[in-house]
This record gives C-alpha cells, sequence and structure tokens, in this order.
C-alpha cells in the first residue's frame, strides 16, 4: 500500500498542522471529492508513497489557507513545497516524478492526451445535473437527458480499451472520479436511469462499461475510493444542503 | 522583422477553398485578429521566433474544413508537421511550442516553478478574463453595471497585487504568464476608451491605482514580438465598437 491515511478522520478548525517529516509525501484530500480523488488515483498509479490528510473543507482549519489560497482540497506537499489543482497536480506529479511517467514523453502525444482529459471533464460538467435532481426529482427528465448526452459523446471518445490506449493513463485517471460520481448517483431513487450493475449499460455505452468496470475493480482505483453506499448518501447530503459528513462510514 | 506572416490576411469563411498544408519548418496559427485566446498563441510563436503562416477564420461562418482542424470550430489551432498535426487551447499551445521547440523554451523546466507559473495565469486570467466579459454583458444591460464594474476592479486589484516584481515570471524578463496574460489586459485597455465611467483609465492605463501592472502593461506593450502579434489600438477600438453593437467586423482596418 503506498497510500497510508485513506480513510483517516478529516481534521478541521482548530486542529494542528500534522507534522511532514523531511522527504515524505503528503496529499491533502477529502474522501469524496471528485476533484481531490484525480491527484489521489494518479498518486497511487504512479507509486508514491504518500500521507493522506482528510480535510473537514466547511470547517475550514486556518493553518491550511496558506497551502491553497482558496483552503480548497487537492494539495500535494513534499520537501516544503506545495501545489495545488487537480488539472495541474498530475503532469506536475509526472514532471518531479519521472521514472514513473504516466503521460507520454513523445510531445504530441502528450499534448492529445491533455486534451483529450480536457474533453472529458464534460463528464464533470454533467455531476452537478445530478445534484438538481437530488433537490428536485421533477427536474429528472430534462438533466438526465444531458447526462445521457454526455455518456454517448465520452463513448465515441474512447477508441481503445482506454482512452490512453491499451493501458489506463492520463485521461482515464482525470476523467474517472465523474463518472464514478454518475455511477453513485444512478444508486439513488428516482435520480437517474442507469444501472449501478454493469454501469452505464452495455446496450446503449458497450465500449464505457467495460472500461468502467476495469477501472473501478484495478488496485489503483480501490485503494482510494470509497464505497457506493457511503458515495451516494454523501452525494446526496451536499445536493440538499444538509449538514455534511466527512467522516461517514469511518 | 517578424516571423509572423499573414498577421493581416484577410479573414476565410464558409465557401472558401482549404488551404495548402503548411510548408515544412513552418507552423500554421489559424487565427482571427481580435480574438485574446488566439493571440495567446501568435504571441508565444512570435517571441519564440518561429516561422509562421496566420490564417484568419470567420468565426460565425466557419468553412467547414476547420472542423476537422478544431473540433468546435474554434481559433487558436496550432496546425504543423505539413499539415498532419493540430494542437488546440490556447493554454496548452504554448506550452506545447516550448516541447517541440526547447531552445527557445519560455517556461521554466524546473517541475515546481513550471508548474506555479502554470498555476499563476489559471489564477489571474480565471478573475480578469470572465470580468471582462461581465463589463460586454453591462454596455449591453446597464442593470448589471454596478456589479460587473465591481468584478473588474476586484479583478484588476487582485492582479496588482500578484504582481510582485516587474513581470510575473517573476525575474527580469517577462515569461509566460506575462504573454499569455497581456491580450486579455489588453482587451479592458481598449474597453476604456470606450466604456463610459469605466473603473480602468485609458490613460497610462489601468491607471494611477495599479503603479506596478501600469508599468507591466507599457513594458510589453512595447517589446516588437508583441506587437507584431496584437492589432494596434485603432483597429482593436473600432473592432470592440462594431462588437458591443452586435456587427462584429473581423477584416476592420484592413
Amino acid at each position: 500500500m503506498v497510500l497510508t491515511g485513506v480513510t483517516s478522520k478529516a481534521i478541521r478548525k482548530g486542529d494542528a498542522e500534522p507534522p511532514l517529516s523531511k522527504g515524505s509525501f503528503r496529499v491533502y484530500n477529502m474522501r469524496f471529492c471528485p476533484w481531490a480523488e484525480r491527484a489521489m488515483l494518479y498518486v497511487a498509479a504512479k507509486g508514491i508513497e504518500a500521507e493522506v490528510v482528510n480535510l473537514n473543507v466547511t470547517d475550514k482549519l486556518e493553518w491550511y489557507w496558506t497551502k491553497h489560497y482558496q483552503g480548497k482540497a487537492p494539495a500535494v506537499e513534499h520537501n516544503g513545497k506545495v501545489v495545488i489543482e487537480s488539472g495541474f497536480i498530475p503532469e506536475y506529479l509526472d514532471d518531479a516524478f519521472p521514472e514513473t511517467r504516466i503521460l507520454p514523453t513523445d510531445p504530441y502525444e502528450k499534448v492529445q492526451q491533455k486534451l483529450l482529459a480536457d474533453r472529458l471533464t464534460a463528464v464533470a460538467h454533467a455531476v452537478p445535473l445530478l445534484f438538481a435532481v437530488m433537490r428536485d426529482r421533477t427536474l429528472k427528465d430534462e438533466k438526465q437527458r444531458k447526462v445521457f448526452e454526455v455518456l454517448k459523446q465520452a463513448e465515441n471518445l474512447l477508441a481503445n480499451d482506454f482512452y490512453a490506449g491499451s493501458q489506463p493513463g492520463y485521461p482515464d485517471y482525470l476523467s474517472f472520479p465523474f463518472f464514478e460520481k454518475i455511477w453513485w448517483s444512478a444508486s439513488l431513487d428516482g435520480v437517474v436511469d442507469l444501472p449501478t450493475i454493469e454501469f452505464p449499460g452495455e446496450e446503449e455505452y458497450p465500449k464505457l462499461t467495460k472500461w468502467f468496470q476495469k477501472m473501478i475493480s484495478s488496485d489503483v482505483v480501490q485503494s482510494v475510493t470509497q464505497s457506493l453506499e457511503h458515495g451516494a448518501a454523501f452525494m446526496n447530503a451536499y445536493a440538499t444542503h444538509q449538514e455534511l459528513n466527512y467522516d461517514l462510514g469511518l | 522583422m517578424t516571423v509572423l506572416a499573414g498577421v493581416n490576411s484577410k479573414i476565410v469563411k464558409n465557401g472558401d477553398p482549404a488551404p495548402a498544408p503548411p510548408a515544412a519548418g513552418t507552423i500554421r496559427i489559424y487565427n482571427m485578429r481580435f480574438c485574446p485566446w488566439a493571440q495567446r498563441a501568435l504571441i508565444y510563436a512570435s517571441v519564440k521566433n518561429i516561422p509562421s503562416d496566420v490564417i484568419n477564420v470567420h468565426l460565425q461562418e466557419k468553412p467547414d474544413w476547420y472542423f476537422s482542424k478544431h473540433y468546435k470550430g474554434q481559433v487558436p489551432t496550432l496546425e504543423h508537421d505539413e499539415g498532419k498535426k493540430h494542437v488546440i487551447e490556447s493554454a496548452v499551445i504554448p506550452e506545447y511550442l516550448d516541447d517541440i521547440y526547447p531552445e527557445t523554451r519560455i517556461l521554466p523546466t524546473d517541475p515546481y516553478e513550471k508548474v506555479q507559473q502554470k498555476l499563476l495565469l489559471d489564477r489571474i486570467s480565471g478573475q480578469v478574463s470572465p470580468a471582462f466579459y461581465g463589463v460586454v454583458q453591462a454596455v449591453k444591460n446597464p442593470d448589471l453595471r454596478e456589479e460587473k464594474f465591481a468584478d473588474i476592479k476586484k479583478a484588476y486589484d487582485n492582479a496588482e497585487q500578484l504582481l510582485t516584481g516587474d513581470f510575473y515570471s517573476g525575474t527580469s524578463k517577462p515569461g509566460f504568464v506575462d504573454y499569455l496574460l497581456y491580450p486579455n489586459i489588453q482587451r479592458a485597455y481598449w474597453a476604456a476608451h470606450i466604456v463610459p465611467d469605466f473603473p480602468l483609465e485609458a490613460e497610462s492605463f489601468p491607471g494611477p491605482n495599479y503603479p506596478r501592472l501600469s508599468k507591466w502593461y507599457k513594458a510589453l506593450e512595447s517589446i516588437p514580438e508583441v506587437a507584431a502579434a496584437s492589432q494596434p489600438t485603432e483597429n482593436g477600438v473600432g473592432f470592440f465598437k462594431d462588437y458591443l453593437g452586435g456587427s462584429p467586423n473581423y477584416d476592420y482596418g484592413l
């Protein structure tokens, strides 16, 4: 196990900054945040030994503002350096730890994978539509139509077993968390007509269904992710503006 | 003498034939003369001294063939390797140019310094750019003026605060952030000539409330390679007037 503390209790306002020994690597995370999960997946995929510190991002720590000017997750920290933003951390990790590089070294192949990941952020933008349905079930037909369009586009963009080719890579790790959030939503009643078994459905999305099964069952994903049950419950609480339990299930 | 050819070529639109592939050793940039995003690519190619062929694309009457180069039909698109390779996205193209032309690299090679430059651009541009488009909305809908003018003032206050030296590169010379940020700041300069009661001043732009940013803007504006990739003020202001009126003239000034 390269990541420790994945299921540690979230720290909050008033808690002291945990010491980070020289040479050690830390990821500041929120267990159910898809953006933070991108960084977690990339760290795990690269085999970087890291300590995970989970944050209560509602009751924010004072000292954390010096690491992230918006107080958000994710951030990665090592040797006194902090890097933020889930869209920038992965490539930074490949540059800083090139021996386990995931992105191609060829400039054109590299840029095409980055652009593909960028196109797949359409999946990220589909997630708030499902939050809207959790608040108001009458919006389901309207919102899920758009979600289905996004999934169809994602299906069309998948040319091989993985977006990166024959093995998972940069676009796979950066987009997976958002597909997972749609999967979590599918387990809630009346939110979106998608199966939770063989998600998102072999009939409409054959390649994507195989891709998702491979991703969710991989060691990398399993080492960082949360259960369907707890993930769905957290999403529902977030969508309906209930008090958030960052330690749900612990 | 500029390495950019065709910066002021006439716009191509639907019905116009597809151009021949760019020659070996030349990159092509699909542009619109007044687009701040495409200008990023032009500036970067100019400063890196890359021989470049510019084709201006009509953004409302896009040629069908253009969608084979950019799936959304937007600008900029970089085309090279005799037409076999296409790269899109204004923040991605410059980094790619540094990768394929490393001898004139602008971004730092140190991983931490490099990512900090990208984060800084994202942070400033992420405020300055939407604030500018907010002003465009406010011109059309005066009810929004107070809110949108406050937004752009806040964005520029932030840009001033984040400029801790002469340049955002943190060195004595402009860098990635400076070159990529300049076009959007220039658009606000154009707006300052037209928009009544605009919080940023055209005189010593953006004005006395932004001492470091004023020096920064003057320095960037004066770089020949940046000027070669930019439209002069009279063209920019003229285009922007028409644009605000709903009738953009992509060949304004030609």
